[in-house]
């Protein structure tokens, strides 16, 4: 029996509006997502993943508007939901990272302040203390020392440190579906391994489903469950993502995939 | 041009943009403009209403008003010009020298800035005209030097930031000298940015040169100048109030003009604005 | 003979302000290294291992604390005023950012053009006509000359630092990071390119990366630099049985997968 789909695409177009001329950047999108899979979204620079994303939170920009197709998430649609009650959605049900961590921080607070704002937006009913669920969160991350990190601002930690947090809060709040866009392109080898390390544990523990934007299919390789493949603002492939690798015949994600598997050496194996 | 459409789209400069023009048409062609000698003194004359031969009337020396406005003009718009100039030059040199070397040198003069910036227009203007004497000149470079070094600061952080860009250090691995890099890579922006601070100075600087006027610091007569014509007014305010309200209304017009046009001109060529359009 | 040589550099940062001295971050420290002519050596390391400082000091933007740079043989500090010339003209960089390494004011012609100013004096249709080759050599069209960096692709936009990189015939380019912002397909392009100009022109790299892979494909040698050192050398060449140090067993282990492992 197949899952309830936590979020269905269905048919999203978005337009680009620059002075008075108009530019297709999405189009007809259509693409599932359940509860405890993670679903890659991959394509290169410019073929509309991150709109799409914005489009799910909707936090699109003011020039892009969304001209078909409908966004239903945990049953119910969102795509013509009153502002209002989208907010109530997004941090609670619903989060995203992006590429950049620090720009999603206040500079001016604390990582710990950071924390009680959110949790302070999103009054409920859970029983546990403020500082504990915090603490938890941190701890669940890879944080061994949360109250250290609490004190700190964003310029003291890493890329990869704030993306750490960043999935924290999301714990926090028990989101049932994590957007991920370009979370590890930023980071170097090593913090890009611990970050996916950890989406693929909340996953699997905590169920949560989770959108992987990227333009690397080593990311997908790593994480994906399914992939949909887009190119040019329209999805040409969706799939298991082990099936993908192996059987796709479309030029495009042939294209990717030779591309991908030309930098893998033998002599990697060698180094261990 | 993209900066004219952009200026033409605001409604409030349609207005302003003809006032500009107007005053800078005046300043310059004065004395082809002007209906008599601005200095012709006559006193069977003084005080008289709007006529014939004086369209404005005349002062309390029988001298012309319309001629003396235009003339006014002339003064104010120069020596703004002259300001102005000293100022983008001094401060041009100043935070350039100060943002690219850095170092000891930035601080020195950063600390010889920080001096100037203490000292207020009106207090720094009284010492120097107390020490050089009056005139226009002696206004004029009062008036610079408390205004060059805060124009110095921002280009000083302006060459600071871009400096490190990676294209200027690519600028020199492919061998370009200093001065070339300066000239070539960091002056267009620098001065783009300069040019947008000053004329939002313009109605500033405008005020000072009049201020000063009025205090009898600036112009001597019988030089026309509107805050002299002010201060000359100052006793006939209650029986001939117009001739306080001509310059005054001068004053404030051009102010207001160049303020406003200066506005849409930082609105056009601003980076960020540019950026978010983009 | 080695083209580069890099002898205990040391590079230390002054954190805080110019009087108080106590501050100061060792950024590297006894730093070795050497690149053959027509070689490839890349350079490894995790963010903050000091790639870029190093990456600096051989471009002779800054200079050490410690140790010397030798080109030919001849210390940096020790060069006469013809021999300074050599080593600038000869040793180039391509950056990461392409968008940030080209003034936007200038056209991708004036881009290229900077090199040949500063160092050959050339007639107009002359200049005209080298950047055209040079164009044409990296996989551009003579056209594009006339076009400004935002109307490029960050691909094309790298070629066009890469044409100039190359503008002058160099004996050496440091290429920092230089695919490492480029989308999968345009990187393997653009890789290619740079093996191809390698064979063709006989340069040396100093090719500095935080991806492992991609330097498989492209050094001879590789160094990995861990916290202002270098901990290890592989030479790239051979099949060598041997433990490596721990910094670059760490830096392969967190490789991500060519397919994925598990289905699901």
């Amino acid at each position: 029996m197949k899952d309830a789909h936590l979020l269905e695409v269905d048919g999203l177009s978005l337009c680009l509006k620059t002075g008075q001329q108009e530019r297709q950047v999405v189009d007809n999108l259509s693409f599932t997502l359940q509860a405890n899979r993670i679903l890659g979204l991959i394509g290169e620079s410019g073929c509309g993943k991150s709109l799409s994303c914005l489009a799910v939170m909707r936090l699109l920009p003011k020039a892009i508007r969304q001209t078909g197709g409908t966004i239903q998430f945990d049953g119910q649609s969102i795509d013509a939901l009153a502002f209002s009650r989208m907010r109530t959605i997004r941090g609670r049900s619903l989060a995203m990272i992006m590429q950049n961590p620090m720009s999603c921080f206040d500079a001016v607070f604390t990582v710990g302040e950071h924390f009680k704002e959110t949790l302070a937006s999103h009054p409920d009913k859970d029983s546990r203390s403020n500082e504990e669920r915090i603490h938890g969160s941190l701890h669940a991350v890879g944080f061994n020392d949360p109250q250290s990190i609490l004190g700190l601002y964003p310029f003291q930690m890493s890329g990869g440190m704030l993306q750490r947090a960043m999935v924290a809060l999301a714990l926090m709040m028990n989101v049932k579906l994590l957007i991920a866009d370009e979370p590890t392109t930023d980071l170097d080898v090593i913090a890009q391994a611990k970050v996916l390390g950890l989406l693929e544990t909340i996953r699997d523990t905590h169920g949560m489903a989770i959108l992987l934007v990227t333009h690397d299919l080593g990311v997908i390789a790593r994480l994906a469950d399914d992939v949909a493949v887009m190119q040019e603002g329209q999805i040409i492939e969706t799939g298991i993502a082990a099936e993908i690798f192996e059987t796709s015949r479309h030029p495009y994600t042939r294209e990717l995939i030779n591309a991908h598997l030309e930098l893998y050496d033998h002599r990697l194996n060698t180094i261990r | 041009m993209k900066v004219i459409k952009t200026i033409l789209k605001r409604k409030l400069n349609w207005v302003a943009l003809p006032l500009v023009v107007l005053f800078l048409v005046t300043a310059t062609f004065a004395p082809l403009l002007a209906p008599t000698d601005p200095s012709a003194v006559d006193l069977e004359q003084k005080l008289s209403p709007p006529s014939h031969s004086h369209l404005l009337g005349t002062d309390h020396l029988g001298r012309d008003i319309l001629s003396r406005l235009i003339w006014g003009a002339r003064t104010s718009m120069g020596s703004v010009f002259l300001i102005i100039n000293l100022v983008m030059i001094t401060s041009l040199v100043v935070g350039s020298i100060s943002g690219y070397i850095g170092g000891k040198v930035d601080s020195l003069f950063m600390r010889i800035c920080e001096i100037f910036l203490t000292f207020p227009t009106f207090i720094l203007a009284m010492f120097l005209i107390g020490v050089l004497g009056t005139g226009m000149i002696n206004v004029v470079l009062a008036i610079a030097l408390t205004h060059w070094a805060w124009y110095a600061r921002i280009i000083r952080s302006l060459v600071l930031s871009m400096k490190n860009r990676e294209y200027i250090l690519a600028a020199r691995v492919v061998g370009t000298s200093h001065w070339q890099i300066f000239v070539k890579h960091l002056a267009p922006p620098v001065l783009a940015q300069l040019v947008i601070l000053a004329t939002l100075d313009i109605g500033h600087m405008m005020l000072h040169v009049s201020g000063l006027s009025f205090l009898g610091l600036g112009v001597q007569p019988p030089m026309p100048e509107w805050g002299v014509m002010i201060n000359d007014a100052r006793q006939y305010i209650w029986t001939q109030p117009e001739l306080i309200m001509y310059p005054g209304l001068m004053i404030f017009l051009a102010v207001l003009a160049f303020n406003i046009l200066g506005d849409t001109f930082r609105d056009s060529l601003d980076p960020d604005i540019l950026a978010e359009e983009a | 003979m080695t083209l580069l040589s890099l002898k205990g550099i040391g590079k230390s940062y002054q954190r805080g302000s110019m009087w108080d001295s106590s501050n100061r971050v060792d950024v590297l420290k006894n730093v070795n290294l050497s690149i053959a002519p027509g070689a490839c050596l890349g350079l490894i390391g995790r963010s903050g291992a000091g790639k870029s400082t190093l990456s600096r000091i051989v471009l002779g933007l800054e200079r050490p604390d410690t140790g010397e740079v030798d080109y030919d043989g001849v210390s940096l500090t020790k060069m006469t005023c013809e021999q300074s010339r050599g080593y600038r003209r000869n040793c180039q960089v391509v950056f990461q950012n392409s968008l940030g390494s080209v003034n936007p004011r200038f056209t991708a012609g004036q881009v290229i053009a900077e090199p040949l100013h500063n160092f050959e004096s050339m007639e107009r249709k002359q200049a005209k006509q080298k950047i055209d080759d040079l164009l044409e050599k990296v996989g551009l069209h003579p056209s594009d000359a006339d076009k400004y960096p935002h109307q490029f692709s960050g691909g094309e936009l790298q070629r066009v630092c890469i044409a100039r990189a190359i503008a002058l015939n160099p004996r050496l380019i440091v290429l920092d990071e230089a695919v490492s912002s480029l989308d999968m397909v345009i990187q393997s392009k653009i890789i290619a390119l740079l093996k191809s100009l390698q064979k063709t022109m006989g340069i040396a790299y100093l090719f500095i990366s935080h991806d492992i892979r991609v330097l498989m494909k492209m050094a001879d040698t590789l160094a990995v630099l861990h916290e202002g050192t270098v901990v290890e050398t592989v030479d790239l060449k051979k099949s060598e049985n041997r433990s490596y140090h721990p910094a670059l067993t760490e830096l392969v282990a967190a490789v991500l997968p060519p397919v994925p492992v598990f289905g699901n």
